[in-house]
This record gives structure tokens, sequence and C-alpha cells, in this order.
């Protein structure tokens, strides 16, 4: 494998290093290291493993320090490993045309290609081992027999990064063991400490320019970051500390006058990867905050990543006024979301919104999009789950050209859309998924052999699964997750009556007094029906907007002019109730007697009318049966006897439940005594009817 | 602090008895949205039937977007509510002598103080719940009012006290609410007025002070509770919000039972002293939830979603395509695996427990790890120490885990001497006996202790068990150290 043509690099040999600190010295902190090992591996050409905690950019670091060393994009191939990463992906997918006689791969798309001089594999270890033991071989020998022909690899170096610690890999897994001895060298990446003045450091070198106001910024934003740190159970990768640091200082941009709050840190909670701080996070920041008098620190030009409008077709400066507009005028609760999708538009950034179903997170988000001036055929929608695949993902295959090779449509994919909606991105599989990272990084889609730019600038994806359960579940999940710097539980804070009200309130906003008394009573007879529990059953928005549209065309579908129990019992058959344990009516009839005696008493005339309906209906057959013969006669009394009694022993019920109603409006004492009255008749002409 | 009966003045008797004239009701359309005869039903059910019906007009109207009265409108109000009891010569002499209106003042400033307590932070599931809730509150200011407590002494204490409880979830309540009474928990010869005064960061006299106006309240507020307290099986008929307020008087009533609730929150901001969150999914044939996976083998072509057969039927090259690389679907059952996390705590009850609030401490730490049971979260065992480690106790039922704590009691801490070490070793050999036989996993070592001495147990004697360790009025490096190293929450002089 020893060649000694030294000219396959663009940079002479003595010049590597000095390059290659220079180029990652511009960008990174503490990056010297890696400089060095990198340029080690170029030097004398061998193979490089990276590895370390995630988000300190390691693939960055590398992709920056070729393009120093002179290699060009097309010089460099980047794979993307894990879980489901499979061995056709890995020699660049079968050749079609080959298909009918033997299985050969398609090498001129794999990283064999004789073109490529560098090759980086990512998150390699991710992989399962029957796709990393061919690579073992390719590597050792250099080259791959694709069924007779001999491809050589002409890469020269090979660098692989990954999360896993090797030390803990290494053991108990020979194929991963072997892999990993054909890497010479081998480098953790991470920072000496995580403490404040590292962060620090970090963002003078992101943001050279700052003035006086964004250093001290810097410094705040530093401490606050570092004090919610843990050793071993949590620890900000530098990826999320400069999200953070760009999601603080939007916050001051979108202000005007420029100055960061003390309220400003809070948003802290969007970043990615904040979600598994399942500890009191507002709290612990505030704690880092000085306490004196009020916070507010001017930031000037040099403070912000970007000065212009932003590429999105609404200008940056009307965004947070049009969201927060679009939004609050027809949902409640939405402050956190319209600042996420704010931040997520400001920037523009990805942003993943999660939480229980039915509080329409999509919803939120295609008024918001509209907002921004995109019509509905401008915005892409597609929806994951089970069945998702890759194919899918990217349009369809071309199914003309099937013949010949595998290219995808990618015009009906989500490619070429600025904004795009992803619905139950969770649900996916993980091979589905893979592919969609790589994309969502490098921002080109490989289709066959041309080149796909990926011009979506805003990918909102939406989940009910949570991704705090993916944590360890799924390396390919996670470093999805990361691909998404901003993310949201979308939940209410607290599912009481008054959220309730407000839900109706704004949903009908044009409502009669009438009915949004009805609307009170709905939203009294939901809240009873909650679990005090934190994690128990809450009725969701959807579920209570469906009973109240269910309920209203009950009582409009039996012609009634007013609600009674029976319209809200409608609440069982709303998807999403059908999981209620317990006793649904009686928990109803309970809350109605505290806040619905309008009910009630509607309910007790509907029932007096339909025992007055019943009355007549026995009488008719007391007068049918006069007309016939002895034994007929008597079996229909007979029959007609017991259904009285029935219907005596209902009547006393109703007298009784409207006893036991005690009410102090006087208008609804009235009432009370109507219905008394209207059942007292019925009772003595019953009575009268023997 | 004991509760006794305050005598009230005699100006302020028919003030404490009769209208309130403080709150404009129902000028809204929400009119009568709660049926206030419900209210007094419910009220009579749990226990604050003596409370005059002004009191729960006033706190049905302040959920019914009712407002406060301004001095006109009050004065207006007492004049005519005093004519009304007055006889016609008497109502002549008033013409004059406005006996009617001297207590308007009275009632301004009942107005003002009301308005300046938080009751937007009163929350309840229900408007009735709130209702109910604020009736409490009114009437227990107002009687404040009337011993003569300095309104905005008043209005602070509430609202510090609504603010203290008003986050508490239904668990901790449940919890909260099974402590044993404060006798109980003190010795009253061992209350360290100056390591409580160090706690809060205040200053002795302000301590003082505060645990004074606290104890005059809160002895009114538990008054208006009346009954509320005996009753234990019927708990189910009080709401939340009232159930906070029980906790918010013996909050206002117990100066220990702060430093209970700042511990809970100090425990509440580690990351690493929160339940893992992680839930795998395995695949298992019984599974009761399925998903789809892309092939891994050949062997699943049965298992193949059938829409994979119709593109055999579309195109054979691409399907042929599709199964070289194993890219079709296939069905799977899978089931959520159970396993829940095991907390083991090893707990202190040496007699020198007893000093200052350190019994308060322990217990904030341990129902902080029964939550994590309620919530289905974790396995709790624990067990005492001092010289040698008593028998272990094992949660698997939180109403067991409820009658524990109600035998917490201070006498029960007379240990004599703490042997941390062996209280370590014992735990992790406890911990290794159990976590198999629990269906329980990643352990993690609690411990809450005093004692400030040498440590000699080594990192790898610990056989990756990540240790907690919170030393409560007091210092020890040694142990912090140690669990610093395992990456737990270490905490002294708590």
């Amino acid at each position: 494998m020893q060649s000694n043509d030294w000219a396959w690099l663009p940079t002479p040999r003595v010049e590597i290093l000095p390059r290659a600190r220079e180029a990652l010295d511009k960008r990174f902190v503490y990056s010297e290291e890696v400089a060095e090992l990198i340029s080690a591996a170029f030097y004398e050409p061998c193979n490089l493993l990276l590895w370390g905690p995630g988000g300190h950019g390691k693939s960055d670091m590398v992709l920056a320090a070729l393009k120093a060393l002179g290699l060009k994009d097309s010089e460099i191939f980047i794979q993307s490993f894990g879980e489901g990463m499979s061995e056709d992906r890995l020699w660049g997918g079968p050749d079609m045309a080959s298909l009918d006689t033997c299985l050969r791969y398609d090498t001129e798309r794999s990283f064999l290609a004789p073109r490529y001089k560098a090759v980086v594999f990512e998150e390699i270890f991710d992989a399962p081992a029957q796709s990393l033991l061919p690579l073992k071989d390719v590597l050792t020998r250099r080259v791959f027999m694709n069924g007779p022909d001999r491809v050589q690899l002409s890469a020269k170096v090979v660098i692989a990064c990954t999360n896993k610690d090797p030390r803990e890999f290494g053991d108990g897994n020979d194929a991963v063991q072997a892999l990993m001895e054909r890497f010479l060298l081998q480098k953790e990446v991470r920072w000496p400490s995580y403490e404040q003045q590292n962060y620090a450091e970090l963002f003078a070198k992101v943001r050279p320019d700052a003035t006086p106001g964004g250093r001290k910024l810097h410094r705040l934003l530093a401490a606050v970051i570092a004090g919610l740190n843990e050793s071993k159970t949590f620890v900000m990768s530098p990826r999320m500390a400069l999200q953070s640091l760009e999601v603080v200082s939007n916050t001051a941009k979108m202000r005007e006058d420029r100055c960061i709050v003390a309220d400003a840190f809070q948003s802290i909670r969007f970043v990615q990867g904040m979600q598994s701080y399942t500890a009191d996070l507002s709290r612990k920041i505030e704690r880092r905050l000085p306490t004196d008098s009020e916070l507010s620190i001017p930031l000037g030009q040099g403070d912000f990543s970007t000065q212009d409008e932003g590429p999105l077709k609404t200008p940056r400066s009307d965004i947070p006024k049009l969201t927060a507009r679009t939004l609050k005028s027809r949902f409640i609760h939405c402050d956190e979301i319209v600042q996420v999708l704010t931040h997520a538009f400001f920037q523009p950034c990805n942003v993943l919104l999660w939480g229980p179903g039915g509080h329409g997170k999509s919803e939120m988000v295609m008024a918001a999009l509209r907002s921004l001036g995109y019509s509905e055929d401008e915005i892409f929608l597609q929806s994951f789950g089970e069945g998702m695949s890759e194919d899918r993902l990217w349009g369809g295959p071309n199914i003309a050209k099937l013949d010949v090779c595998l290219e995808y449509d990618t015009e009906r994919s989500f490619l070429p859309h600025e904004v795009v909606v992803l619905e139950e991105i969770l649900d996916a599989s993980s091979q589905a998924l893979l592919p969609l990272k790589d994309v969502l990084t490098r921002r080109t889609f490989m289709n066959g052999s041309t080149a796909v730019e990926m011009k979506s600038k805003v990918i909102i994806a939406c989940t009910n699964k949570d991704p705090r359960q993916f944590a360890k579940d799924s390396d390919a999940v996670k470093a999805l997750l990361e691909r998404f710097p901003l993310q949201l539980e979308v939940r209410w804070p607290s599912y009481e009556q008054s959220d309730y009200e407000e839900l109706f309130r704004v949903a009908n906003p044009k409502a009669s007094s009438h009915k949004r008394k009805l609307h009170r009573i709905y939203a009294h007879v939901i809240a009873n029906l909650n679990d005090d529990r934190e994690r128990g059953f809450q009725v969701s928005p959807r579920i209570a907007l469906g009973g109240l549209r269910l309920a209203g065309n009950s009582v409009g579908r039996h012609g009634r002019k007013k609600m009674i129990v029976e319209d809200i019992l409608t609440i069982r058959n709303v998807q999403g109730m059908e999981s209620y344990k317990r006793d649904v009516e009686g928990l109803i009839r309970s809350a109605l007697l505290e806040g619905g005696v309008e009910v009630l008493l509607s309910d007790i005339d509907e029932r007096t009318e339909r025992l007055h309906g019943k009355m007549l209906s026995i009488n008719k057959i007391f007068e049918n049966a006069s007309g016939l013969d002895e034994d007929a006669r008597l079996e229909m009394n007979d029959r007609a006897i017991s259904e009285m009694v029935e219907l005596m022993s209902s009547i006393d019920a109703l007298k009784n439940e409207l006893e036991y109603l005690q009410v102090s409006d006087p208008k609804l004492q009235k009432w009370q005594e109507l219905s008394e009255e209207r059942v007292d008749q019925l009772a003595k002409e019953i009575e009268a009817g023997r | 602090m004991s509760v006794e009966r305050i005598r009230v003045e005699r100006r302020y008797r028919n003030f404490v008895r009769f209208h309130t004239h403080v709150t404009y009701p129902e000028i809204s359309e929400r009119r009568e949205q709660i049926n206030s005869l419900e209210v007094v039903k419910k009220l009579d059910s749990i226990g604050m039937q003596h409370l005059p019906l002004p009191i729960i007009w006033d706190g049905v109207h302040l959920v019914d977007e009712g407002k406060f009265a301004g001095k006109t409108e009050i004065e207006r109000r007492t004049r005519l509510a005093g004519r009304s009891r007055m006889w016609g010569l008497k109502r002549l002499l008033d013409d004059y002598l406005q006996f009617s209106g001297r207590d308007s003042e009275l009632y301004y400033r009942l107005s003002l103080l009301l308005s300046a307590i938080d009751f937007e932070s009163i929350h309840g599931r229900t408007e009735i719940d709130r209702a109910i809730a604020n009736v409490a509150v009114i009437a227990t200011a107002k009687r404040s009012m009337a011993v003569g407590i300095p309104a905005e002494r008043i209005s602070d204490q509430i609202n510090w006290a609504l603010q203290e409880v008003g986050g508490l979830e239904a668990d901790e309540v449940d919890l909260l609410e099974c402590l044993p009474e404060e006798s109980k928990l003190k010795p009253a010869d061992q209350i360290d007025h100056t390591q409580m005064s160090v706690d809060r960061g205040v200053t002795a006299i302000q301590l003082l002070e505060n645990i004074e106006t606290r104890g005059r309240i809160a002895s009114l507020f538990s008054e208006c509770f009346g009954g509320a307290r005996k009753d234990k099986d019927e708990k189910e008929i009080h709401p939340l919000s009232v159930r906070r307020l029980n906790v918010a008087s013996r909050l206002l009533a117990e100066p220990s039972m702060e430093a209970l609730l700042r511990i809970s929150r100090v425990a509440n901001e580690y990351v690493a002293f929160q339940p893992r969150f992680e839930k795998k999914m395995l695949p298992a044939v019984d599974g009761d939830q399925t998903r789809m996976r892309m092939m891994a083998s050949y062997d699943e072509l049965p298992r193949m979603a059938p829409a994979a057969w119709a593109i055999k039927v579309a195109s054979a090259k691409y399907f042929r395509y599709r199964l070289a690389t194993k890219s079709f679907m296939i069905r799977e059952k899978i089931k959520r695996s159970d396993k829940k996390q095991l907390f083991y705590a090893m707990l202190d009850r040496s007699k020198s427990m007893q000093q200052g609030e350190r019994i308060y401490k322990l217990l904030a730490i341990l129902m902080n790890r029964l939550r994590a049971v309620m919530r289905r979260e974790a396995v709790l065992g624990y067990s005492f120490f001092d010289s040698r480690v008593h028998e272990q106790i094992m949660v698997e039922d939180i109403s067991e885990a409820q009658d524990e704590l109600r035998r917490l009691e201070y006498d029960f801490f007379i240990g004599d001497d703490t042997d941390i070490n062996l209280a370590l070793r014992e735990g992790i050999k406890r911990i290794r006996s159990v976590v198999d036989d629990v269906n329980a996993e990643r352990p993690e070592l609690i411990i809450v202790t005093d004692g400030d001495h040498g440590i000699n147990v080594k990192l790898k004697e610990l056989k990756g068990i990540m240790l907690h360790v919170f030393i409560v009025e007091a210092h020890n490096d040694d142990l912090i150290q140690l669990a610093k190293k395992t990456g737990g929450v270490a905490l002294q002089g708590l």
C-alpha cells in the first residue's frame, strides 16, 4: 500500500501541519491536538479515528482541515453509518443492470470510486456488525472484490468519527475490535473541562467582533451554562452552547431596544438536548444571573450572527409580530410555541415539536407558516409513520429509469421546498431516518450521480412520541434529533376549567351569551373528568372541542332546544376517551349539580315531556283493549298496568331529583318551580287516568 | 406553634361575622356560573360549615370575575346594611351622628388587603374548587385583620404561603399530609434559631417575627378549616386546591416545613437526582404494540407488509432490488420494557439528627424519592443506620410508604453513633441482593446523614452504583468527593 507518490495532496508535506492548525484555530477552540492528528494522518497516509461525546464538531473540524489541505468537495467522500447501515449501502447499492445475472455493486457511488482522496465515516460504530465486517477486510487489503472485478481503494486516508467510546465497546465484539485495529491513530475529542471560561472562550471565538455588551452577555451565558452542567449526567456540548448563544442573542434582536433581559436566558430551554434536563431548569438559570437590579445589556451589530433580513419570504423584522398575532388570536397557551417558532423562522433553523396528541401542533405550525406568506402548495407536508420508507422520502423511484439505475423523483420530495412540515417523524423506522439525517447535515442529496440541493430553510417536525425515550434506544434517531436545534414539548401548563373555557371562547369567538354559558358548563364538566395527578388522564383540547361539537350536534339532531345530560354524555364516543377508566356518567352528573343546574333542569323537563308521551300511549293501550274480548283484554290490561307502575316509579324518581336540586339564583328557582309544577301535574294526570 | 383560640376585640365581632361589602358581584355574564348553594354544601362536607355566607359570596364573586368595590361604594353599602339593622329612632339619630358609617373604614382596609392578595395563584380543577379556596383565604385574612396583624404583613405572609404551595403536585400533597405533627417531629428543646435564620438568609429578629406572625395566621387558617383534617377516609372529596391550602396552613404554623420544601426544591434542581427517563421497546411475541421495521434477514420474508408483493407485480426488477437491499418493511410485535430504577436510601437515625431541622430535611429527601415511586418510575428501598444498619424497608405499595412516613417521629431518632462506612458497604450489599428480586435496574444509593467522619470506602467498592450524598447541617468532604466521583449529587451544609 505504500506509494512514493507524495503529490496526491496539493499541499506540500511540510505545510500540512501549519495549514491544518491555522484552519482549525480560526473556527474551533481546543483544536490543537486534533490538527496535530489530522496532519499526522496525512503526512504519512494512515487512518484516523476520532471519538468523544457528540456536539463537539468532530466532522466539522475534519472537513475544515481537509479543505485547508486543498482537497475539493468532489474529492472527499462522507458517509453516515448508523443503525440502518447495510452492506449494500456501503458499496454503493446494487448495480441495476447486472441484477438479472448476479449481484454486483455500483462501486462508482461508494467510497471506492477513484476520484476520492479522503473518506470520512460518521457514527461508524453504530452500524450493525454485519456491515462492519466486510469493511474491515477492504481496509486491510485495500481491494474490494466486486463480483469478479477487483476494485482498488484509492483513498489514502480514512477518517472515522463516532460518539461511542471504543474502550467500552471493544471487548466482547470481535468484529468491532478488529475494525478498530485498522485505525492507527485514535483520539478522544473533548474539552479539558466544561467550566465558565471554556464556554466563554468558545463564544469569543465565534463572535470575534462582539461589543462590550456582547462580551458581558458571553460571560453571563457561559456562567449560566456552566452552572447547568453536572459531571457525568448532563454536560452542555459546544453545539448546544452555541445554539443557546444564538437563541439568547436573537431574543435581544427581536426587541426594539436590542437589549438582553433576564428573561432571555430562559429561552435556553428550547435548545436541543435540554429536554433531557429533567430537573428544575428555570430556577437553576435564575440562580446564576445577577440578582441585583433589572438586568439589561444592550447589544450591537457585531453580536448577532447575521445582519440581513433572512432567507424566508417575510423579512426577519416582521416575523415576531406576525407569528405572535396569528397564533395568539386562534390558539390558547401558545406563548411557548410562538417563541420557539419565532426563533426557528428568525434564525432560520429546524424545530421539533413534541407532546401528547390533540393539542393542535400541526395546525399551529401551518397557521404560522401561512402568516409568513406561504401558500398551501408552497408548504411541503409529509406524514411519516411506521410505513415510511426511504423511497417515499425522496419522492418515489423514477420508474422510467429503473432499468438503468435507481433514481428518485426528487421534485416530489421535500428537497425543493423552502418550508417543510414533517409529521409523526419519530414513528418512522430508523432505516428511513438515517439518510434524512445525512441530507439535513450536508444539505445535498446524491440522487444517483447528480447532486440535488436541499432548498429547505425551515423544517418543522411534529411527533406524539417523547424524544427522551429514544435517548439510549436508538442512535439513529438520536442523531437525527440533533439536526433539530430547537425543540419544545407542547402541552398546556394546566388543564382547568378556565383553560377549557378559554379554548371554547377562541374556537367560537362569535358565540351568543347563551352559547357561552353552555360552554362554561361544558368546560366545568370536562375539567371534572381530569385527573389531579401529573401523569394522569387529561382531556386534550381535541377531545374537548370534539365533545362540545358532538354535544351541540346531538341537541340539534334530536330537535331539542336545550342541552340535556344525554347530549353531554356523547363525550364518551369521542376518540381518545375510550381509554377512560372511571365512571363518566356519575362524574358528569355530580359536576352538573355543582355548576350546571340549567342542564339538569332542562333534562328533567325533557323527561317529563317523554313520560307524558308514554302516559298517552298507555292510555291508548287501555282504549284499544276495551274493544277486545275478555282474555285478550286482560292480557293487554296487565301489560299496560305494569307499564303504568314503571311510569309512576320514574315520576317519583323525577320528583326526588327535583327536590334534591338546590339552586340559589332566582331565575333558576323560578324555572325549578315551573318544572316541579309540570311534574306534579303529570303525576296527577296519571293518578286520574288510573 | 400551638394553635390557641384568639380573642377578638368587640368592635371586630360584627366585622368577622357579617357582611364584607368588599366585592362587586357578577357584573359580567358569568353571573351565577357557580351554584353557590353547592359551594355551601361542599364547604359543609369538608368541615368548613361555620363560615358566614357573605364570605362565601365574596369567594364566588372573585372567580366569577367580580372585583373589589371602591371606597364610596363600600361606604354606601355599610351604611345601608347598618341602617337596616336599626330602629326608627336610632335611624333618625344616625342621620346626624353617622353610626352606621363608622365601620366603613375597616371594610375599606379589608378591601385593600384582599386586593393585595394574589388570588390568581390559587389553582383548582374547576371554578368551584377555586371558590372554596378563596373562601378560606378571605376568612383568614379577615380574621387576621381583626386580631390586629398589620395588613401588609398579612398579605405578604399569605402570598408567600400561596406561592410556596401553588406548585405542589397532587402526589406531593399526598405525602405532606402524612407527616406527623410538628410536636412529634421536633423536640421542643432542640429548636435552633441560629441555624434556622442562617438557612433562610434572614436575621434572627426577622425570623422570630415571621414565625410569630405566621403562627397567628396559621391558627386562624386551621380554625376556618375546622374539621377538615379529621376525616381522612373521605379525602377524595377534598379538592386539591383545599388540600394545598391545608398544607399552606401547616407551612405557616410549622417553621420547619419551610426547610422541608426548600430542600425538596434543591433536590429537584439536579438532573442526576431525577429518575432516568428511558423506556426500551423490545421485540416480543406477546407484545401489545406493533411496529414496522426494515427487514434484517431474508427469513423474514413472510412477515413483509403486503404492499411489498404489489411491487413485485408492478416492477419485478425493482422488487428484486428492494429485496437485495433488504429495504422492505416487516411487522413486528414489541413490548415496552417495564424495568424500573432502583433507589436505595441509607438514612441516619443517630440522636444528633434531632437537632435543628435535620429530620425535616431528611424527610424532604425521602419524600422526593417516594414521589418517583408514586409515579411508577422507580422502586425504593431504605434502611436506617446508626452504629449498625437496621432492617430494610422496601416500598412496593404507596400506602405502605405513607404509613412508614407517619411513623417517623423524633423519638425514633435515638441511635448512639453514626457509622457511615458501614452504612455505605451495607447499602451496596443490600442493593446487590435486591436488584434482581424486584426487577429493577440502574441502582443508585442515597445517603442522608449529619456525620462528619472520614470515609474509607473506595470508589471501586461501589461497582458503578451512583452515590448521592446529602449532609444536613454538617460538612464531610470525604463523602462529597466520593459521591462526585460516581457522578451523583453531593450536597453538604444543607
